[in-house]
């Protein structure tokens, strides 16, 4: 039987996937055939290696996991009536897509040749007519409103400065001191035009905010603070009545930096300051503080939960009753910390006892494992790589290769830490060391968790695992020919 | 005595969430292992894995014992799996970022052995499966199913949607192509104890082999 008849059937024959006649030809020839015996044995050889490669250990979830996931899922399907609508009008878009279409496309046509053919001018005047008096007419409805029920015009204002943010509430703060002092200004421009009313309550916003800020500077000095604004806005609105225009500039700068000042202070800050019903002079007070130390704040903040710590590290010392004092403040409002000249100094001090802590337990976990990067020049891989494995050998440690790109670019030795510097000694001898770079690493926070999943991945427990995380270290060789 | 899939999915059919947890917990590693060599990116894999899975949950009601779980869940996977090439032209041979790979790979591999044969592995999977993945993809899914999966020629033919003959044919000209990739790969290794014994095709039948 000639070869090429049965070559393709070798494989088959091997699976034994052929019927009993085919199979006993093929065996026949085999026992003549030597070309196609080596076939049959290379192809044995390459199943066997195949075989032999392992495949990374997945990371999937449990039965019940998926389960519950796809259960969620379904629900959240039914009952977000939101996404129901999208998909129906994502759906209807598609169904309808090409008469939606058709239909923008005219359009746009439509509004072009308008364009070309010369109405185009009288169109944009029309138009830009139709979108000023609609809006100066909305702005001087409210107006009218407001000012028929004897109420300054916070309605506009209130939205103005844009909160973004919940921690920015102090300007929000700052706004409702602000909100009577539009009034004055309104009464003023009462008389002018539409248009030119109109300009002026665009420039609302901003002219409100810097009043009230502006008026609460200018009030500062002046004990006792008045009431909130909400209690009595009259009060307030007098107060600014006399603001000049000529002062607006200065002002308004000013207030710009306030503000951006009082984005330093929290949520609680601002409710603190509203509860005690301090006025836009304890805002301004505070705001000032901050702007000074606003650096500071920033970096103390986080720590703020720490100097319990930090004190019983640091023990007692000259000048903790006024931090502590301080402490006690800071937890229920900020604002007095802006009242507190001994604690504002009182600050840094404050900010550094934490940092020590953290500085000194992160040393702790330092000490667990290091991690060596080295860059090695060679030019030959293969002979580097025989070295590294005798080296790792000797030292009792594992050795990783590293792909990028389907090309070994570097190799990973897992050693002892205590064997950490003698197997450094010998990589450096392996070639010509371009760049080393040695940092310590907490090995629990960082590789810790992974290898538990990975022992809940393969359902067994950590035994040893611990003492191989905390005591080993690696040496990552990077090559460049 | 351990149910058959049929039956498992039959009781899933009617709410018995156990039944799916058995069928997930004896496939999900067979799926995977196909889906990795099919795509050579784990993370990939792993997802493509799970939404096999869902697919199954989500349409258990569909199945109608027209042909066995096994060939349409592999079914259902060779479909994500083209869905997902196509989706992201994705012709990786080797994952990229191998460098969490290579670890976990090492792990796998021999945790016991000695750093040179754990290397030695190491170095063989990477070229296997970097040969591997530049097959042509259509006599690659054939060999994975056959080689890695262990199924029939028929339930191959099945889940691929071809004859038996061409799954014949694809099978051998894919491990004759697979056999020429990995030849130069091997042969570069410093040590020739990495390579195993008669890898090479002889010349004579190799000259006579269109692939």
């Amino acid at each position: 039987m000639n070869c090429d008849l049965i070559i393709e059937d070798l494989q088959a024959f091997l699976d034994n996937e052929l019927q009993l006649t085919r199979r006993s030809e093929v065996q026949t020839h085999l026992q003549t055939c030597k070309d196609c015996s080596q076939m049959i044995n290379d192809l044995k050889d390459l199943s066997s290696l195949m075989k032999s490669c392992d495949i990374p250990i997945p990371n999937l979830p449990t039965g019940q996991e998926l389960l519950a996931k796809v259960a969620s899922q379904s629900a959240k399907k039914q009952t977000n009536p939101f996404t129901n609508f999208l998909l129906s009008t994502y759906e209807f878009f598609f169904r309808y897509k090409a008469s939606i279409l058709a239909t923008a496309t005219a359009a746009t046509l439509i509004v072009v040749a308008f364009n070309i053919s010369g109405v185009k001018e009288g169109r944009i005047t029309l138009y830009s007519e139709q979108e000023k008096s609609s809006a100066t007419s909305v702005q001087e409805k409210s107006l009218n409103q407001d000012m028929t029920k004897n109420v300054p015009v916070t309605a506009p204002a209130a939205e103005v400065p844009i909160v973004e943010n919940k921690e920015n509430s102090i300007a929000t703060k700052a706004l409702t001191t602000s909100e009577p002092l539009a009034k004055p200004q309104i009464n003023a421009s009462a008389g002018e035009t539409e248009g030119a009313l109109a300009g002026k309550v665009s420039n609302l916003d901003s002219s409100a905010i810097v009043g009230g800020v502006l008026g609460a500077k200018d009030n500062q000095p002046s004990p006792p603070p008045p009431p909130p604004p909400s209690d009595n806005p009259k009060a307030v609105s007098n107060s600014k009545v006399e603001m000049k225009p000529s002062e607006s500039k200065e002002q308004d700068d000013l207030a710009k930096n306030n503000f951006a000042d009082k984005k330093v202070l929290t949520e609680q800050e601002a409710k603190n300051i509203s509860n005690e019903s301090n006025t836009s002079e304890v805002v301004e007070v505070t705001a000032k503080e901050d702007s000074k130390d606003k650096s500071r704040d920033l970096t103390v903040q986080p720590n703020q939960s720490r100097p319990e710590i930090a004190k019983e590290k640091s023990g007692a010392r000259p000048g903790n009753s006024i931090q502590k004092t301080e402490k006690a403040d800071t937890s229920k409002s900020s604002s007095n910390l802006g009242m507190s000249a001994p604690a504002s100094m009182a600050q840094p001090r404050r900010a550094e006892t934490p940092a020590k802590v953290a500085e000194k337990v992160e040393e702790e976990n330092r000490q667990t494992s290091k991690h060596t990067e080295i860059t090695i020049s060679t030019k030959d891989l293969q002979v580097v790589r025989t070295q590294l494995t005798q080296i790792a050998e000797a030292q009792k440690g594992n050795i990783t290769l590293k792909v990028t790109d389907n090309k070994i670019t570097s190799i990973l030795i897992q050693v002892p830490t205590s064997n950490l510097e003698n197997t450094l000694v010998a990589v450096r001898k392996v070639g010509k060391v371009i760049k080393e770079n040695t940092r310590q690493r907490s090995v629990l926070v960082d590789e810790l968790k992974e290898r538990k999943d990975m022992d809940k991945i393969k359902s067994k427990k950590p035994e040893g695992r611990k003492q191989l995380e905390t005591n080993f270290s690696t040496i990552n060789i990077v090559f460049i020919e | 005595m351990s149910k058959s899939d049929e039956e498992l999915m039959q009781q899933f059919q009617t709410g018995n969430e156990t039944a799916f947890v058995t069928i997930y917990e004896r496939y999900k590693l067979a799926i995977y292992r196909f889906l990795y060599r099919r795509l050579g990116n784990q993370a990939r894999a792993e997802d493509i894995t799970q939404e096999v899975f869902v697919a199954i949950i989500e349409h258990c009601r569909e199945w109608r014992q027209e042909s066995s779980f096994k060939t349409y869940l592999y079914r259902i996977a060779h479909n994500r799996a083209i869905s997902e090439i196509r989706r992201s032209e994705y012709k990786v041979m080797v994952d990229a970022d191998n460098e969490a790979n290579a670890e976990r790979v090492s792990k796998v591999a021999a945790p016991n052995s000695s750093p040179a044969t754990s290397l030695e592995q190491q170095e063989l999977q990477i070229k296997v499966q970097r040969a591997l993945m530049m097959v042509e993809i259509e006599y690659r899914e054939p060999i994975i199913l056959r080689e890695y999966e262990e199924l029939s020629y028929e339930e191959i033919s099945a889940i691929l949607e071809i004859p038996i003959g061409t799954v014949k044919s694809r099978i051998f000209r894919g491990k004759v192509e697979l056999k020429k990739l990995l030849e130069p790969m091997l042969s570069n290794t410093p040590e020739q104890v990495r390579k195993p014994p008669n890898v090479g095709l002889s010349s004579g039948v190799s000259d006579n082999i269109r692939t």
